[in-house]
Formats: C-alpha cells, sequence, structure tokens
C-alpha cells in the first residue's frame, strides 16, 4: 500500500491501517529511542509513548514525505523530556553491538554475515567514542537518513551549523575508525 | 659507500612533498573539507579530479575517506531495531482503549499544564515569578503612605474635589504636599489611582489574612496546650496606663 494511502485510512480510523503502521515504524521508532537512551525497556516505553502521541494527533498527520522527521521529532522530544526529568544525561550507545546484528541481518552467506558483524562492531565502537554533539548529528544525518534542512529545524540551527557539524562529525567518526585500524 | 637506489616515483613523491612544504603545504586541510562531499558524490567534476589526484600520493587522506565511506555504508543498518514480539500488541492495546482523537479542552489543558510542570524550570521560573509579583505588591511604598522621611515624588493629590499635581514630599512624622498645577476637571479613576487601590486592598487582605492566621494558632496552641501560655505576636501598641482607681 502506498504510504498516502496508509497514512489516509490511519485518519480515518481504520485499525488494520493503524497496525500496519505500527509495524512498518516501530523499528525506527525504537532504533532512535534505543541509540538516545541506550536502554532497551526504556526505549520501549518511549516508543509506545510516541505512538500514543501519534495516535492522539492521526487526524493531523503530516503528509508522506514530513512523516517521518515529525516522527523522529517526536522520539527525540520525548527522550530529551526523559533526559531533563532525569536531570542527568545517561551515557548512550551502550548498546551490545550483538543485539543490532541479529534484528535486521538480511544476509544469508556466514562468511559474508562474520565481515558484517565485524565491520559493525567497528563503526558502533568508534560511535561510542565520539562527543554527545557529533553523535546525535550520526545518528539523525546517517543513521537516520534524515535531510540537513529536516536536521535545522529539529535541532533549531541554521542550516549551516548543521551541515558544518555534521561534516565535522563524519570526520571525527572517520578518524576514529582509522585509529581503530578499520581502514588500512 | 654506495647510496641505496632511489626510484623515480618516490623521488617525485618526495620533490612534491618538498616543494609543497616550501610554499603552500600539504592539501590534506583542503581535502578535510571537502572529504563528505566526495563519499556522497556531490563534488564537482574538478574538484573530483584534482582529490583524486591527492589521493593517490597521500596514505593517511585516502585512509580517512575509506574510513567515512565506511561508516557511511554500515550506518543506515543502524536505523531500525526490533523492538521485540510483544511491542506492536503493547502498542495496540494502549489505543484501542477508548481513547479519543484528541481529548477534551480541559483534559488537554490539564495534561499540558503537567507536562509544563514536569520541567525542572518551570517551578523555578513560576517561584521567580511570584517573588518578584509579591515584592512589588508589598514591599514598593505607596504613595501617600510611606516613605523615607526626605524623599518625595510627584502625585496626583485630590483636595476638596479637586485634582492637583503637588509635589508629595515625607517628613519624619508623615507627609506635606504643595500644589505645582490644578486640574480644571475632576479625574474619576485613573490608572495610577486603580493601581493604588489595588495595592492597598491586596495589602490589607495580606493583613487580615495574616491575622486570622496568627489567631488560628494562638487558638491551636492553647486547645493542644492549655496549661501554657500561647506565644503571642508582638504587639505594636504601646501598654495602657492602669485605671485611675487602681492608684
Amino acid at each position: 500500500m502506498e504510504p498516502g494511502v496508509l497514512l489516509q485510512r490511519v485518519g480515518a480510523g481504520d485499525e488494520l491501517a493503524w497496525e500496519a503502521f505500527v509495524r512498518q515504524h516501530q523499528g525506527r521508532i525504537f532504533g532512535l529511542a534505543y541509540h538516545y537512551l541506550g536502554h532497551a525497556e526504556d526505549a520501549r516505553d518511549l516508543a509506545q509513548e510516541t505512538f500514543v502521541q501519534i495516535y492522539r494527533n492521526r487526524h493531523r498527520l503530516p503528509d508522506a514525505p514530513g512523516l517521518l522527521p515529525w516522527m523522529l521529532r517526536i522520539t527525540r522530544n520525548l527522550c530529551m523530556d526523559l533526559f531533563r526529568r532525569r536531570k542527568a544525561r545517561p551515557p548512550a550507545w551502550d548498546i551490545p553491538v550483538e543485539e543490532l546484528d541479529h534484528l535486521h541481518a538480511h544476509e544469508e552467506d556466514p562468511g559474508q554475515l562474520l565481515q558484517d558483524q565485524a565491520r559493525k562492531a567497528l563503526v558502533h565502537r568508534a560511535l561510542r567514542e565520539l562527543t554527545d554533539l557529533n553523535r546525535e548529528m550520526i545518528l539523525l544525518k546517517d543513521i537516520q537518513g534524515l535531510t540537513l534542512d529536516d536536521i535545522a529545524t529539529l535541532l533549531d540551527i541554521p542550516l549551516g551549523t548543521a551541515k558544518s557539524r555534521s561534516n565535522r562529525a563524519r570526520l571525527e567518526l572517520a578518524e576514529k575508525l582509522v585509529a581503530l585500524g578499520a581502514c588500512p | 659507500m654506495s647510496r641505496p637506489p632511489l626510484s623515480i616515483s618516490a623521488a617525485l613523491s618526495d620533490l612534491t612533498a618538498a616543494i609543497l612544504a616550501q610554499t603552500s603545504g600539504p592539501a590534506c586541510d583542503r581535502l578535510r573539507g571537502l572529504a563528505c562531499a566526495f563519499v556522497d558524490e556531490t563534488l564537482p567534476a574538478e574538484d573530483r579530479e584534482l582529490l583524486c589526484l591527492h589521493l593517490e600520493h597521500c596514505p593517511q587522506c585516502r585512509g580517512l575517506v575509506a574510513g567515512m565511506g565506511e561508516a557511511i555504508r554500515v550506518l543506515p543498518g543502524f536505523a531500525q531495531v526490533d523492538p521485540g514480539a510483544a511491542f506492536t500488541a503493547a502498542v495496540l492495546t494502549r489505543t484501542r482503549s477508548p481513547l479519543p482523537p484528541g481529548l477534551p479542552p480541559p483534559d488537554r489543558f490539564l495534561a499540558g499544564w503537567a507536562n509544563l510542570m514536569r520541567r525542572p524550570r518551570a517551578a523555578l521560573e513560576a517561584a521567580y515569578l511570584a517573588t518578584a509579583a509579591g515584592l512589588i505588591l508589598t514591599q514598593l511604598p505607596l504613595p501617600g503612605s510611606a516613605g523615607p522621611a526626605g524623599s518625595a515624588f510627584i502625585s496626583r493629590v485630590r483636595t476638596e474635589g479637586r485634582v492637583s499635581i503637588a509635589r508629595v514630599a515625607f517628613h519624619g512624622q508623615g507627609l506635606t504636599h504643595s500644589a505645582l498645577a490644578t486640574a480644571p476637571v475632576r479625574i474619576l479613576r485613573s490608572r495610577e489611582s486603580a493601581w493604588i487601590t489595588f495595592r492597598t486592598r491586596f495589602n490589607q487582605r495580606i493583613e487580615r489574612s495574616w491575622k486570622r492566621l496568627t489567631r488560628a494558632a494562638n487558638a491551636t496552641w492553647t486547645w493542644l496546650w492549655p496549661q501554657r501560655k500561647a506565644p503571642l505576636p508582638p504587639s505594636t501598641e504601646p501598654p495602657k496606663a492602669p485605671p485611675r482607681s487602681a492608684l
């Protein structure tokens, strides 16, 4: 089903469409919450809360291109609220890389799978060593695939700042990877 | 002693490095600015060609670009994480309960208020505003009611049904005013007088409430410990003289 049609049916209160919508987006919402919070149970609760908020606003859903930034903004705001309530930002990215690997690994070749796991482990380790600011940029731009315009809106920063921060974050990540021996 | 053989390419590379060191310096910093666009393949063809030439001769930059490319290939795989089999059912259970599409206005207001109050700074901001309002309402001197001796201000003074603009000055025991100009018409209620009236009434109410509270505290104290004498607030009235008959 096309995204626009699905959104229309969700807006009309179709329960089957809503279930399909949840199944379609839960991985991404949970993934973002998981990367921010670093704790599966908290991320699950927060992802549920995100979907409840989306359901409450189902009559005001944005159109298909704007849907992902809108949902990610809700998720991020809820994460930030949680951080504020806790008054301390817990260390994110302490996700065991095995959990990331076994979930969405589609390759069937065991050798390829092993190689991919090793690559992911290195990238994951490099990500953990980034500063919070750079890690968030990588999370939004390169992991979630938001555009720089969306990121600038989400973080309330000028577009040029978003671009330079993204470049800086990528460079830092590449340097960490080189230092870890990922590249010759 | 014989010198070790030197290949031509290595010699040229050394020569380039030596020339760059004496002129513009190595171009690695320039590459760092263009690496993201190079990896995203959004770099113009001319820049791309120059950058490829640099990468051929600079192993550090080659490693950096390779690392960035590797990261960009791997990172999208981190976007989706499976929340578990029970997640969808839990979301559907929460949204299947009678949840209106939009909360009714009172509930929406209460939910918004609760969210606002959960912000840690909100309590601090509210306390600051309340303190500022309290100080303004109770502590600033009211024109005509109090003020340090020797101070003065210009105000409207109503005398004999007419309103004058007067200089009001405080002395040790009270205040005096001297008219500067007299208005030809009577001003019934100006914004300033409304503000003064409001503050006066507010202060009176605060005072009455405080007296009631003190009385209630005294009564409670006496009821709890009848033998003890209740602590009275310090009286501002002078002690009464004994009756003549007692002398």
